[in-house]
């Protein structure tokens, strides 16, 4: 018996492509096949790989020996060796990486591990091009090494292409090339428009101690179990003997370089001559809404955590370009800060898996901060401050992206878009989204460069809406050492400093707090229900049975008029 | 062996105990650092709770410091060692900065003038930031996958004056800059050789004199029954700073080769586990490796060969978007993308120490390599 494991759900084959744009259309054929099976006279390879110039569609195109239908005889490390050989490496430099967890079993049962594979391992510019993972078991309940999904770096097209072999029993497989199955579990939050969204690798445990993930040699692993009678098998135990058995402290970094170059291609879309709102509006989404969601745990029993898990970690660097000085924030901004929690006895009493801001949407966010003609950071701070006690998750801030992207798709822009670049739009455009009712939320555009409004609660948005119009926002309070608080205010108005110090006073009375622990696990709780619902690409979640399957996001904020 | 630094520390260190506040503002490893940038500047700062941290971090994470053949800490410093009012980074025998040439302003264009940003000098360090152009910020997105510059990493102590043997022939360089003691060789004064074999010294003639913290061995909720608090604690006696991972790690493992009977002379054991410098035996620097085992490196990096096998100094790529996304912090890019997994080794010479507890207090506690400190 085979069993038909969630596909959606794999971690880390999330190569996900829309062709909604010019500079992220994968190359079409005039002829559809579906699962290697091809009418008309052109052949498969033609048909299925016309214009790809990446690993996969190399190695198929002059080694695979594929057939007219797509199919050839394989296996996980022959491919993942002549893959290598392709990207010019030696094939001991390949890795695999290991996961075990519950996630494709039914309830109750153990776990079963999935793998990982990269090649080029030694080199730095091209471990990331090649990902590939054998998401099924087969019934020797041990890994299936025919049933691989895979993606590669297109160097013409800087993009993934994604493919798919399903086993055909022995080794013979067949390949299907951008199978539609994956495309919604490998894009962004199902609520959201995913156009000229770009397709990404995710590894949603991406952080130490990369939960469920083995993460020897050098780390202790946490939560990853295998089977005693998974450890035995033959196909798991030639993938996981040494050398290619590998931490997932490596995959991290692999996954965080691809990570970045998916979001400097991105950036690159700002250049593009004949602007294009809809472009552009796609350029600005993650500064608003949660394209991409990770997770984030105690380390084994040192009850120590992220500190993004309760502030956005795109707000350090933000504030660092905003020039906050001094001792303003010196708590949050630290690199290696962390939440200290009492000690725990149990894993059960852990922090685990608490969704946090996508690690790929704060890459881009910071990559779009620091390109020439790019977004203001002042403007991305000031984003980030409506609703800033939300880092995650916050229906006000995609809602404010969402409602102007409907608005402009009917409403059209009186500007002669064929003269200007899509950069030109960025300020343009932030303008549009944060102007309610004719009530800008840009302080900056009032000589107030230096000064931001601060949101201390998202439900007060209309209330914020009413006191910028009637000029009534109250100053941050601030002491005599010169330490600013908005707390008992739902907002006010503060420097980059006083938004350090504002922040800095949260994060300590979050840690002053007797019941810092359950506070923080009734928010991980929310949380996990809202990944759950919106993001197909979740990862398993203990405790997350009693969530309903309705996302959130779709829900407007009530912050804005009908009208507008 | 005459040891000035070592008595003017203790001597300082052992007057001041009786005032915390004091205990921190006086001590000589973090005199040439600003206020408000080391852990024990916070009016906060409590030792204990430092060692609790530490402990967590170290004992209860999922990292391996303590090994049979090794024992080994990363180089990216803990919370609270930071930029806020000055850059005190790179405090565990290991400095690290970025070094680049100055990029173009147009295709085709030449490189400037080879830098290096946050580098540490004997005061100060080099500016943290770069300021680029427009047309700079354009240039560096157009190479934003070519490796234009690097992060260094460097355990060559600052006490170390070895020659360079690769440098008999062509000097190798690092952007564009030689390698010299100037610019790749620690600066911050406890980043050396003397410092890292005193504080083994005076860690052992703790566990062998008994003289030293130990809590009550009947409550067992006494938080000293922990090797690593208990050494944790000794440390900031010893001359060490209880935050660091480097100086805790270090004082626990010498303070367990004491505990267990594996050595009988404190000189003996430093010399052991650290050579002084310009004797037979000296040595560059502790060496730097991953966590993986001592000579793999993260990919992206590789060392810089200097003719002796030390590998004290290791270079890493940073690419043209890496420059242009963290113009501001370049070395906190190092930090955050490399320290990390970049790992300094103190190798165990294993068959050096055969362990003997005897009548010690915590002679039950003691396995075949009491150096694995596991709680």
């Amino acid at each position: 018996m085979r069993f038909n494991l969630r596909l959606t759900y794999l971690l880390l084959l999330s190569a996900v492509w829309m062709g909604c744009s010019e500079a992220s259309v994968v190359p079409e054929s005039d002829t559809t096949c579906t699962v290697g099976k091809c009418d008309g006279n052109q052949g498969w390879l033609e048909v299925n790989l016309s214009g790809r110039n990446d690993a996969i569609a190399t190695f198929l195109k002059t080694e695979s020996g594929v057939d007219e239908d797509g199919v050839f005889e394989t296996n996980l490390s022959t491919l993942q060796g002549q893959l290598a050989t392709i990207q010019g490496c030696n094939p001991a430099d390949s890795r695999n990486f290991v996961i075990s967890d519950q996630l494709l079993v039914a309830a109750g049962e153990e776990a079963f591990p999935r793998l990982v594979s990269t090649v080029c391992a030694k080199d730095a510019e091209k471990r990331w091009q090649v990902f590939l993972s054998p998401p099924e078991m087969n019934e020797d309940r041990d890994i299936d090494v025919q049933t691989i999904e895979m993606f590669a770096w297109d160097e013409d097209r800087q993009g993934f292409n994604f493919y798919k072999t399903t086993a055909e029993g022995g080794e013979t497989v067949s390949m299907e090339v951008e199978p539609d199955e994956c495309v919604r579990c490998h894009l962004g939050g199902d609520g959201l428009s995913v156009e000229h969204m770009p397709m990404l690798p995710v590894m949603n445990e991406l952080t130490q101690p990369w939960e469920h993930w083995n993460a020897a040699p050098g780390f202790d692993s946490q939560q990853h179990e295998i089977p005693e009678d998974v450890k035995d098998k033959p196909n798991y135990t030639a993938l996981t003997r040494q050398p290619w058995l590998a931490s997932a402290s490596e995959l991290e970094s692999t996954i965080r370089k691809a990570h970045e170059t998916v979001a400097n291609q991105r950036v690159r879309l700002r250049r593009k001559s004949g602007a294009s709102v809809s472009e552009t509006m796609s350029l600005l989404r993650p500064i608003f809404c949660d394209e991409q969601v990770n997770y984030v745990s105690e380390s084994g029993e040192s009850g120590q955590l992220l500190m993004n898990a309760v502030v956005d970690v795109s707000m350090r660097e933000i504030f660092s370009k905003l020039g906050v000085i001094g001792e303003a924030g010196k708590k949050w901004r630290d690199l290696n800060a962390r939440i200290r929690l009492s000690k725990v006895s149990s894993t059960e009493q852990r922090i685990s898996m608490m969704p946090v801001r996508g690690e790929s949407n704060v890459i881009y966010e910071l990559s779009l901060i620091a390109a020439a003609r790019g977004l203001e950071p002042a403007l991305a701070a000031q984003v980030r401050l409506l609703d800033w006690k939300t880092p995650v998750f916050s229906s006000l801030r995609c809602s404010l992206w969402t409602q102007t992207d409907e608005r402009l798709r009917t409403d059209r822009l009186d500007l002669d878009l064929e003269s200007l670049r899509n950069y030109d739009l960025i300020p343009i455009l932030m303008e549009e989204i944060l102007s309610i009712d004719g009530v800008s939320l840009l302080l900056q555009k009032e000589n107030e460069k230096d000064r931001f409004y601060i949101l201390n609660d998202g439900s007060q948005f209309k209330a914020l809406i009413a006191a910028i119009s009637e000029d009534s926002v109250e100053l941050a309070v601030c002491d005599e050492m010169g330490k600013c608080a908005c707390d008992d205010l739902p907002f006010c108005i503060g420097s980059v400093d006083d938004v350090a110090y504002v922040i800095e006073n949260h994060v300590e009375s979050i840690l002053a707090s007797p019941t810092v622990r359950d506070d923080l696990r009734k928010e991980r709780n929310s949380r996990v229900c809202t990944a759950k619902a919106c993001y197909s690409n979740h990862p398993f979640i203990e405790g997350s049975e009693h969530c309903g399957s309705i996302c959130p996001l779709d829900d407007a904020f009530a912050g804005r008029s009908t009208n507008n | 062996m005459k040891k000035p630094i070592f008595i003017v520390l203790t001597l300082v260190l052992v007057f001041s105990c009786s005032s915390q506040t004091d205990d921190q503002t006086q001590n000589p490893n973090i005199n040439n650092l600003g206020k408000g940038d080391t852990p024990n500047n916070d009016p906060n700062f409590s030792i204990e709770e430092t060692c609790f941290d530490r402990k967590a971090e170290i004992l209860k994470g999922n990292r391996e410091l303590f090994l049979s053949d090794n024992l080994r800490w990363s180089c990216s410093d803990v919370a609270g060692v930071n930029t806020n009012n000055e850059d005190s980074r790179g405090q565990e025998y290991c400095e690290y900065f970025a070094a680049l040439r100055i990029p173009p302003s147009e295709e085709g264009g030449l490189f400037g003038e080879s830098i290096t940003l946050g580098r540490n000098l004997e005061t100060g360090s080099t500016p943290l930031s770069l300021t680029l152009t427009e047309d700079q910020k354009f240039y560096l997105e157009d190479h934003d996958s070519d490796v234009l510059g690097s992060c260094v990493f460097t355990s060559w102590h600052n006490d170390s004056n070895l020659e360079i043997p690769a440098c008999e022939s062509e000097c190798p360089q690092v952007q564009g800059l030689p390698i010299d003691a100037d610019k790749f060789r620690m600066k911050l004064p406890f980043n050396g050789n003397e410092a890292a074999n005193y504080l083994v010294e005076d860690c052992v003639n703790a566990g062998l004199s008994g003289d030293y913290e130990k809590g009550k061995l009947t409550d067992e909720l006494d938080p000293y029954h922990s090797d690593y608090f208990r050494a944790c604690v000794l440390t900031d006696r010893a001359g060490g700073l209880s935050w660091r991972k480097s100086d805790t790690a270090v004082c626990a493992l010498s303070m367990r080769l004491s505990e267990c009977g594996c050595v009988d002379d404190a000189v003996d054991a430093a010399e052991l586990l650290v050579p002084i410098v310009d004797t037979q035996n000296s040595f560059r620097g502790f060496p730097l490796g991953g966590w993986k085992s001592i000579n793999s490196l993260p990919s992206g990096c590789s060392y810089v060969e200097l003719g002796d096998n030390s590998g004290t100094v290791v270079v890493c790529d940073l690419s043209g978007n890496d420059i242009l996304s963290n113009s501001n912090d370049l070395k906190g890019l190092c930090r955050s993308r490399y320290a990390d997994n970049i790992v300094v080794h103190i190798p165990i010479p294993t068959q050096a120490f055969t362990c003997a507890p005897g009548d010690n207090q915590y002679a039950s506690t003691c396995t075949d390599e009491p150096w694995i400190v596991t709680q």
